[in-house]
């Protein structure tokens, strides 16, 4: 049996993966067969970005199963397409009023976003990595990937922007490729920015150092994005390319040479992958993100947060705090609670009432699916649970938050009666969250006694299936 | 040839009632002298696995007294933490008696993740489990692991500031209570792991594999925190591959291979099933048991 040969490009000492396995053939004509021996770094990072993608669209297909794209996704492009295609054919007089800044801000957030990618995986410190000609070729990919992203991503934001702000923000279609060359470029100056950032400081330096960069790398595109585009004159955009250009070329030869990045590489690629699938994945460990800090940033003292200290209400009390401190969860929740706001304060009266029980509804069954998940976590499932306590902490829990966004949107149906009639409808602000606070206490009372049902039910059902 | 089977039954348990006061078990010896009916957990085994209907794990018997070490031993893949899952309430399929002092346990259970409390086995006052790779929750503090364990057990507050802040800093991890474990070294988390099985202060501890990741000076501190337990009366159950640890820690053995138990007592019993002479360490008698079960 022929044994595997080592690829031309590689050193001995970095066999570049572990498929195949040396001395043992791969069937004739198979892929695996046809890159035997043809590794290289830059096939290599190739054979990862599309692991890395197919593995994310598997995640989405997960949510977005067929039934999903057929009678939601599509729906929505569709109607998403036809305001798009309206906006192009009957511009509002608005668009004609949106600073010229806008576009650039836009850019500017999208590549804020974007990291450095480098497709490392946790193998590759067995023998890649002893390879600095490997891991450098290997490095250069994943540059040159970042790079290709990030002028794909710009060049497709520019392409929808340019033709609705080409009038507003004057753009012509030479200036917009311009622009979207510069973003290009620009993105990938930030994330060798961000990479040494991250690689420099951890925890709450770290978190502190992006966000002033982050700030001042913003201010700084969208002010020179906006004066070049107000000079218009074509020499200004080839000297800001040409100097972005040489930029991105320093940059990237200057992290080549920089060794010791492998952990933080892999931190990034889980990062990278979290971003990309956490919102469809939040309940599973692989889009699950490490704490950033050695300590909470939230509720850091260990002060308890509630007077009484019964067992459900201790419970209740950890599983706020943990939930509080997961930044997704808390974002989800604080931009729920915001939209609710909106939504009540722009419907009229009576469509607000009846929004703010669906809302609460709806609010109780995500709290209630949020204790389910965390109930069971590995190291909560460890222990046993009497039916009780873990009833009585789960209606605890949910109350507390139920109340807190629940009661702020009745302080904004209040004032939005107030606003509208005057007069004594300004007690709306303590009378309904007054009715509110019972009426969700009494809502979270029944809701708890079906859910305690359901339980039971399941766990004789379980019973019965075992015996 | 196929290994003798030396499995004690589980018939003729007798009632809680029958087991004494373990408060007089003062230290090791003292535990020695514990007649054979002063059990704090049996479990007879009959099959168990991951699948329904697929078992793994057939015919083990297990007893843990009050005071004892138990030394659950095999080689790789023979089955050892599948028994500390299944009495964990941890496995899909489990059909097994288990009794703890008397109270008759699940005949068959059905092991849940979710709702792992309906499944009955899990750390509560009774029972305490020290895995092998720490389990943990990365949005908690070190000191909020402790204060979920003490809440789901129902031991309050001030037992449990005054039992943990004994515990943190005789594992060396005071300093560090308000960190997220999930940061700390692989020791460290193990020494976490190990702080909030002995906060339970339960009847039996099941330690998997308890040598893996911890410094010389932390084996120490376990070895001493686990005798003083067993002082107070609480029985151990440890699963090894470390054999001569075993030997020298363990007051009696299970040794399971390829899904049941080979052979089971003491060293003098496990030198009578492999036939081996006086004298002859576990290690050899293991090797003999595991070879002999291998050969067609």
């Amino acid at each position: 049996m022929k044994p595997a040969s080592k690829p031309a490009a590689a050193p001995p000492a970095a066999p570049p993966a572990a498929k195949p396995v040396a001395g043992a053939s791969p069937p004739a004509g198979s892929l695996i067969a046809r890159l035997h021996g043809k590794y290289s770094p830059m096939r290599l990072v190739l054979l990862r970005c599309g692991a890395f993608w197919l593995k994310s669209v598997r995640a989405w297909r997960l949510t977005l199963d067929w039934t999903v794209v057929l009678y939601l996704v599509l729906p929505a492009l569709w109607v998403i397409g036809g305001m798009y295609a309206d906006l192009l054919r009957h511009p509002p007089a608005w668009i004609d009023r949106v600073p010229a800044q806008t576009p650039t801000a836009i850019l500017a957030l999208l590549m804020v976003r974007a990291r450095l990618r480098t497709f490392a995986e946790r193998g590759d410190g067995l023998f890649l990595r002893s390879s600095g000609r490997w891991v450098r070729r290997m490095t250069a990919a994943g540059l040159t990937y970042t790079l290709a992203a990030r002028l794909a991503v710009s060049f497709a934001a520019a392409g929808l922007l340019l033709p609705l702000l080409a009038h507003s923000a004057g753009w012509s279609l030479g200036s917009g490729a311009a622009l979207a060359l510069s973003a290009g470029l620009s993105g990938f100056v930030w994330t060798a920015i961000r990479d040494a950032a991250e690689r420099r400081w951890q925890g709450l330096r770290r978190v502190a150092a992006l966000l002033a960069l982050r700030a001042a790398f913003m201010t700084a595109w969208v002010s020179s994005a906006a004066w070049a585009l107000s000079r218009n004159d074509p020499v200004v955009a080839v000297v800001a390319i040409a100097t972005l250009a040489a930029a991105c070329i320093g940059l990237g030869w200057r992290r080549l040479g920089v060794s010791g990045t492998f952990a933080h590489e892999l931190e990034a690629e889980q990062r990278a992958y979290g971003e990309n699938v956490g919102w469809v994945l939040i309940d599973t460990e692989q889009a699950k993100m490490p704490p950033a800090g050695r300590r909470p940033w939230v509720l850091r003292r260990p002060k308890p947060l509630l007077r009484r200290r019964d067992e459900p209400l201790r419970i209740a009390e950890l599983w706020l705090r943990s939930l509080l401190r997961e930044w997704e969860t808390a974002r989800t929740l604080l931009y729920f609670a915001f939209l609710g706001m909106i939504a009540l304060w722009l419907s009229p009266l009576w469509l607000a009432a009846i929004a703010w029980t669906g809302m609460c509804g709806l609010l109780l069954l995500w709290l209630n699916g949020l204790w389910g998940r965390w109930r069971g976590e590995r190291y909560m499932a460890l222990f046993e649970w009497r039916d009780d306590v873990r009833d009585a902490s789960g209606a605890i829990g949910r109350l507390l938050l139920l109340r807190a966004i629940g009661l702020a949107w009745c302080v904004v149906i209040g004032t939005h009666a107030g606003w509208m009639y005057g007069g004594l409808w300004w007690l709306a602000v303590a009378l309904l969250p007054a009715a509110g606070y019972l009426l969700l206490g009494w809502i979270n009372g029944a809701a708890t006694s079906v859910l305690a049902l359901r339980l039971a039910g399941k766990s004789r059902s379980d019973a019965g299936d075992a015996t | 040839m196929k290994p003798m089977k030396h499995v004690k039954g589980v018939k003729g348990v007798k009632d809680v009632k029958d087991v004494k006061d373990v408060k007089s078990v003062k230290n090791v010896k003292d535990v020695k002298d514990v007649g054979e009916e002063d059990w704090l957990m049996r479990a007879a085994i009959k099959a168990a696995g991951y699948e329904q209907g697929k078992a793994v794990l057939r015919d083990v018997a297990i007893e843990v007294r009050p005071g004892e070490r138990v030394g659950l031993l095999g080689p790789n893949g023979a089955g050892k933490s599948t028994v500390m899952k299944g009495l964990l309430g941890q496995l899909p399929y489990w059909v097994a008696d288990v009794e703890w002092r008397g109270e008759q346990g699940r005949r068959k259970g059905q092991g849940s993740r979710r709702d792992g409390a309906e499944s009955g086995g899990a750390m509560n006052g009774r029972l305490a489990y020290i895995p092998e790779m720490p389990i943990l929750y990365d949005r908690f503090t070190l000191w909020e692991h402790l204060q979920l364990a003490a809440a789901v057990c129902g031991i309050s507050e001030e037992r449990l500031a005054e039992r943990a802040d004994g515990l943190l800093a005789r594992f060396r991890l005071r300093h560090v209570k308000d960190d997220y474990p999930v940061k700390f070294s692989k020791g460290m988390q193990q020494k976490t792991m190990l702080v909030a099985a002995f906060l339970l202060e339960p009847s039996v501890y099941l330690v998997d594999e308890p040598f893996i990741g911890l410094d010389p000076a932390a084996i120490m501190e376990l070895l001493e925190a686990l005798d003083e337990e067993r002082a107070r009366g609480a029985g151990v159950l440890l699963t090894t591959h470390v054999l001569d640890s075993a030997e020298r820690l363990c007051d009696r053995f299970v040794l399971v291979h390829e899904g049941s138990a080979a052979a089971s007592g003491t060293v003098a019993d496990i030198r009578a099933a492999a036939g081996m002479p006086e004298g002859t360490p576990l290690f050899d008698c293991f090797h003999r048991l595991t070879r002999t079960a291998e050969t067609p």
